[in-house]
């Protein structure tokens, strides 16, 4: 049996700004100054950019600037945030930020069963005192490790679980209606599903800010910073959780 | 995949009829071992720790047996053989007699891919441990060395500082946070052959206090053997040489005293 090996699967970045009136005039022309997105939608209030082949967005609201991916391809997600932090904000005269959020969502796939797997991340995540034990039934069938934490002005929520197949969409929200071509979407959604690790652990790190005054001047910095700090902090986890080996210096 | 609770619970029950002492001398031991399996397997193991005294050699009568064998340890004798039909054989039962007069114990009979159900250790035996236990793959799965790499990280650290502060008053607390995480290993992972070593170690360390005896050295020795085969595929054969290991850098991992005062007395009544 192989160590987990970690697999990015989604990646999602919000800017959210106050709303300005003066959107409604802007939001389509800003649309359209980037590149890369064959496909597209708009109602009254919000454009869409698709592009199928690299299965990421963009969607601009009237308060804020969402990009999604459902791949791998962290290079393309680089490309293309930085290009849309740097025209979308700048046509719509947006200054200031009041949430900017970075989000990875990875799967490592586990060879074991589910049981070992909740064995595993209960020995490794959960108290193993005494006290507590005595008080819960004996045995754990799942488990789930949500925790909050705080680095400097940097944010996280941490999600850390194991999944079986069928659990993975609740987690890991593949959408289809931006990233998948209407001709083939059924049939290659369904191959998405079935694709999903049979047991794995899910690593879901939201790396945010949250303040009145981000200047957006600050996003892109931000986002550089996420791609390192959450790619770090999975890979880690992932070292920690499944390490089977001790070191002549009694670390994992 | 191993179900690694289920053999927890294995593991737990046996443990509790493992309390099969008298002060008789042991003349024939003989164990039966039942199953609920039809199909039993062809070899087994045995395992048997002289717990003081002279080592020496006696003849263990088993079905197509072969006399005890030095292994890899002054102090205990391993045995590989094989069932044969005999008398002693049934679907549910298979029954060792071993002629033993220096065997203090069986410390284990290993059996592969075998379902244990219990064990029936005849009054007027001597035992001062009794395991039975299925034996384990050759290669242990990915989460049994994930769970001993953390298990056993503990009790590396906790090593570390007990030999940092060897030989000083402050060195107790060190020790009993030793103990302790050799407890936790020992009490979540009963069935790794690992745990073996751990309990030798700390047989070699808590009995009469000797932890206050051994210096910082032979700790930092202990400690690189766990590293070493804590890092590795163990049979139970290999966990004994571990343990051997131990033994000589000087760790007594047989220390206790009943049968010794047995010894004495036994040896002392031929005398007379």
């Amino acid at each position: 049996m192989n160590k987990p090996v970690l697999r990015l699967y989604k990646t999602i970045f919000l800017a959210q700004f106050r709303p300005e009136l003066s959107y409604f005039n802007q939001f389509r022309t800003a649309a359209s100054k980037l590149s890369g997105y064959p496909q597209w939608g708009t109602d009254a209030n919000s454009v869409t950019l698709r592009d199928y082949k690299t299965r990421c967005s963009v969607a601009i609201a009237t308060n804020s600037i969402c990009f999604s991916q459902d791949s791998e391809d962290i290079t393309t997600t680089s490309k293309r945030l930085q290009e849309a932090l740097e025209v979308v904000p700048r046509e719509l005269n947006v200054q200031k930020l009041f949430r900017i959020g970075y989000r990875r969502q990875y799967l490592a796939s586990f060879e074991g069963s589910f049981e070992d797997l909740v064995t595993i991340l209960d020995v490794k995540l959960l108290s193993q005192k005494k006290e507590l034990l005595q008080r819960l039934p004996s045995i754990k069938t799942d488990l789930l490790y949500r925790v909050d934490l705080k680095d400097g002005q940097n944010m996280y929520h941490l999600t850390i679980g194991p999944v079986r197949r069928q659990e993975v969409p609740n987690w890991i929200q593949f959408e289809p209606e931006n990233h998948l071509a209407p001709d083939v979407r059924q049939e290659q959604y369904l191959s998405i599903l079935a694709s999903y690790p049979e047991v794995a652990t899910l690593i879901d790190i939201d790396m945010y800010r949250a303040s009145s005054d981000i200047p957006i001047t600050d996003s892109i910095s931000f986002v550089e910073l996420a791609e390192r700090k959450t790619a770090e902090l999975a890979r880690s986890l992932n070292d920690y959780l499944f390490s089977a080996g001790v070191t002549t210096n009694g670390k994992h | 995949m191993v179900n690694i609770k289920e053999e927890f619970r294995t593991a737990t029950r046996f443990r509790s009829q493992s309390d099969a002492v008298t002060n008789d001398p042991p003349q024939q031991v003989r164990v039966v071992v039942f199953s609920n399996e039809e199909d039993w397997p062809a070899t087994y193991e045995a395992r048997a720790m002289k717990r003081a005294g002279t080592f020496q050699l006696y003849t263990a009568t088993k079905p197509r047996g072969t006399n005890w064998s030095p292994s890899h340890s002054r102090n205990m004798l391993y045995d590989v053989g094989s069932f044969a039909p005999s008398s002693d054989m049934s679907r549910t039962t298979r029954t060792f007699h071993f002629d033993v007069d220096e065997i203090q114990s069986i410390s284990a009979i290993t059996m592969p891919a075998l379902e244990l159900q219990g064990v029936y250790i005849p009054s007027g035996q001597l035992f001062s441990a009794f395991e039975v236990q299925s034996l384990p793959p050759a290669s242990i799965s990915l989460p049994q060395r994930i769970l001993r790499a953390h298990f056993l990280t503990d009790v590396i650290s906790a090593i570390d500082n007990l030999s940092k502060h060897a030989g000083n008053q402050t060195a107790a607390d060190y020790a009993n946070a030793v103990f302790k995480a050799m407890r936790v290993f020992r009490d979540t992972l009963p069935q790794d052959p690992f745990t073996a070593i751990i309990a030798a170690l700390h047989d070699a360390l808590a009995y009469k206090n000797q932890w206050a005896d051994y210096a910082a050295p032979q700790y930092q020795q202990a400690r690189d053997i766990l590293v070493k085969y804590g890092n590795q595929d163990l049979s139970p054969g290999k966990a004994l040489k571990a343990v051997s290991a131990i033994e000589d850098i000087g760790f007594d991992t047989t220390p206790f005293e009943a049968i010794s005062e047995f010894e004495t007395k036994s040896s002392g009544s031929d005398e007379g």
